[in-house]
């Protein structure tokens, strides 16, 4: 079955995205970007999304060793096409900045691993990410990659690795943790057939409890530990992830989740061709596709400009229009793009979601 | 069916219809028509009315006397079109049973007699012993039936246990019990079935005996003990599976955090060891 509770946070996340993305990289606003909640939401739901496709091939009698091999060449094909959009997208220096993409497909081999374990073993994996994150930022000196606001490696074997682990924009340690809950949450939580009301209820008060511990952790920033504080002036960072934020971001996924779960996946009074339901729908199965999309419509005119301006490639990075032009492409981007997407199903064009499931599957 | 409810050519063979429920343990406030000795005592009792839960009734009897016996006796037709009208298995095929001047058609839910009135008492307790046994036979073989597809979704798992399967424990728990609680009915209607042969004969003993094997009740018996050894094979091993996995799992629970708290130790010594080379620093 289809769930809607997925489309429809899938769909917030990717329009915070592609509202921070622009309003970065064309204005250069980084305070006023939304808090950071599309990452997280794009990263917890690919987990519940693994969840689910995997509960698929298991009902489809597909071998252990086939959903393996399944996996792995998704995991790869994702991190392959990380590595090429850094290179096509952001210019070859930076293909190792470990954007969305890398750790998404790095984050589907864990949980190719992790889902032969108990579900106890993969939260005390995602509990040890956020709590170690802190403190491995420290030991890997995490401001010093970061001196300019965004994130600068050398390309050497040890910054190639920490910046894969610690460091890049979506490092593994703590972002994993995401998908591991996502996972485990999906598994605990959704059932296909039917609601599992004890277990939604569940959720949404760990969702809550989560949501509790951000605000306890924000109000105790400035006693916290200085292993645990990366930022001691900012206790809600998403570059490096704070402890306030991650708690926050799972928080909030989980509860979300989980309360439009209850209201809208089993119930049979909301039609699931109604017009909301039907862009959301859209939105959500293409979003490896809009992620790449937004990036190619707004990245690559701003190096052409430049170009064209005789100025450096990167010239207009950050510089290129006010927050009143910026903001009004994010709305007009998300309308033509989901027009774009129906044309597309309707002649039968293909996003990068068929090309993986083709390559991969 | 009274009656009432027969129709024109047959109401001259229509006889008194009895409504029957067979039941176990306290019938006090009940009018017991005949008790069934086997492992377990069953109480042949009467329904008065149809009314309530038409399941409760589990044996419609009805008793005609003979009138002249015709090569063309319409009796025969009427007897067998009633016995498979009935609503317990409105598909079964009636069979018929003459032995001695007594005839009997049965079919499941509902069986029809013929006797002089001075058998009508040993017929009927040969066929209320016959149907109690009929019935649980029956009720079996229907369960093992429909749980053919749920074993072959199970039988994977008594090869191998995995993570996947922790969710199905009750139910596999629950298909376990069922398995042995079915053998343990089966066993217990063995003695109404598995009867030795009474010397001199009578008619209550012929009759019950021409049943049997006319329904086989015998070979289906040996049959539902193979079937039902099969699934009790399989859930067994899927127990055992299972309690193996779980013990395992609490183990590997301990080990996977010692394993996991050693990985990040090893993470964090590497990266004392790698210098940063940032020129940024």
């Amino acid at each position: 079955m289809r769930y809607s509770s997925i489309d429809i946070l899938r769909t917030i996340g990717i329009i915070l995205m592609v509202m921070v993305h622009f309003m970065e990289n064309l204005s250069g606003a980084t305070a006023l970007s939304p808090v950071g909640f599309g990452a997280p939401f794009f990263a917890f739901l690919a987990g519940v999304s693994y969840s689910l496709w995997l509960k698929g091939k298991e009902n489809r009698k597909r071998t252990d060793e086939e959903i393996s091999k399944i996996t792995i060449r998704r995991g790869l094909f994702l991190i392959g096409t990380g590595f090429i959009f850094n290179i096509v997208v952001w210019m070859p220096e930076d293909a190792f900045n470990f954007d969305v993409l890398t750790y998404i497909g790095s984050a589907i081999l864990v949980l190719n691993w992790v889902r032969r374990g108990p579900p106890a073993v993969t939260l005390i994996l995602a509990a040890f990410l956020c709590f170690f994150s802190p403190i491995l930022q420290h030991k890997a000196e995490w401001d010093s990659y970061w001196t300019d606001g965004y994130f600068q490696l050398d390309w050497t074997l040890s910054d190639v690795l920490i910046g894969y682990l610690i460091t890049g924009y979506f490092p593994l340690i703590p972002w994993l943790a995401l998908p591991l809950i996502g996972y485990t949450v999906g598994n605990y939580m959704l059932d296909g057939k039917e609601l599992r009301g004890r277990e939604v209820t569940v959720v949404t008060f760990v969702g809550m409890g989560f949501l509790g511990l951000s605000v306890l952790l924000q109000l105790v920033h400035a006693w916290l530990p200085r292993q645990f504080v990366m930022r001691p002036d900012d206790a809600w960072t998403m570059f490096p992830p704070s402890l306030a934020y991650l708690a926050g971001t799972i928080g909030m996924t989980l509860f979300w989740l989980a309360i439009l779960h209850r209201w809208l996946d089993h119930n049979a009074s909301i039609k699931k061709d109604n017009a909301w339901l039907t862009f959301t729908e859209t939105m959500s199965r293409h979003s490896l596709t809009i992620y790449v999309l937004h990036h190619l419509v707004h990245i690559w005119p701003l190096w052409l400009y430049g170009i064209w301006m005789g100025q450096e490639t990167t010239f207009y990075w950050r510089q290129a229009m006010t927050l009143y032009y910026s903001i009004p492409l994010v709305f007009l981007f998300v309308v033509l793009c989901f027009f774009l997407l129906r044309w597309m199903d309707r002649t039968g064009r293909h996003g990068l979601e068929y090309w993986m499931r083709w390559l991969c599957d | 069916m009274s009656t009432s409810d027969l129709t024109t050519d047959s109401r001259s063979n229509a006889g008194t219809v009895e409504l029957i429920q067979f039941l176990q343990g306290n019938v006090k406030d009940r009018k017991v028509l005949h008790r069934i000795l086997g492992s377990d005592t069953w109480y042949a009792c009467v329904v008065e009315s149809r009314t309530g839960d038409a399941n409760a009734i589990d044996l419609e009897l009805m008793i005609t006397e003979p009138t002249v016996k015709l090569d063309d006796d319409p009796w025969f037709e009427f007897a067998k079109t009633w016995c498979e009208s009935g609503i317990v298995a409105p598909t079964a095929k009636a069979t018929l049973i003459s032995l001695h001047g007594v005839d009997v058609y049965w079919c499941t839910g509902r069986a029809i007699v013929r006797a002089p009135k001075d058998r009508v008492d040993a017929v009927r307790r040969a066929i209320l012993e016959f149907a109690v046994a009929e019935r649980e036979l029956a009720a079996i073989e229907k369960s093992v039936n429909s749980s053919w597809d749920t074993l072959e979704g199970d039988v994977p798992t008594a090869f191998s246990y995995g993570e996947g399967n922790v969710r199905d424990r009750s139910e596999l728990g629950k298909r376990f019990q069922k398995a042995i609680s079915l053998q343990a009915r089966m066993s217990r209607i063995v003695p109404l079935i598995v009867q030795p042969a009474q010397y001199p004969p009578t008619l209550e003993s012929q009759l019950h005996e021409r049943m049997r094997e006319r329904l086989r009740q015998e070979d289906r018996l040996d049959v539902l003990e193979g079937q039902l050894d099969i699934f009790q094979r399989v859930y067994e091993m899927c127990g055992q599976r299972s309690s193996d996995f779980m013990v395992a799992r609490t183990g590997h629970i301990l080990e996977w955090i010692i394993i996991l708290l050693l990985a990040f130790q090893t993470i964090m010594a590497i990266i004392d060891y790698i210098p940063s080379s940032t020129t940024g620093t």
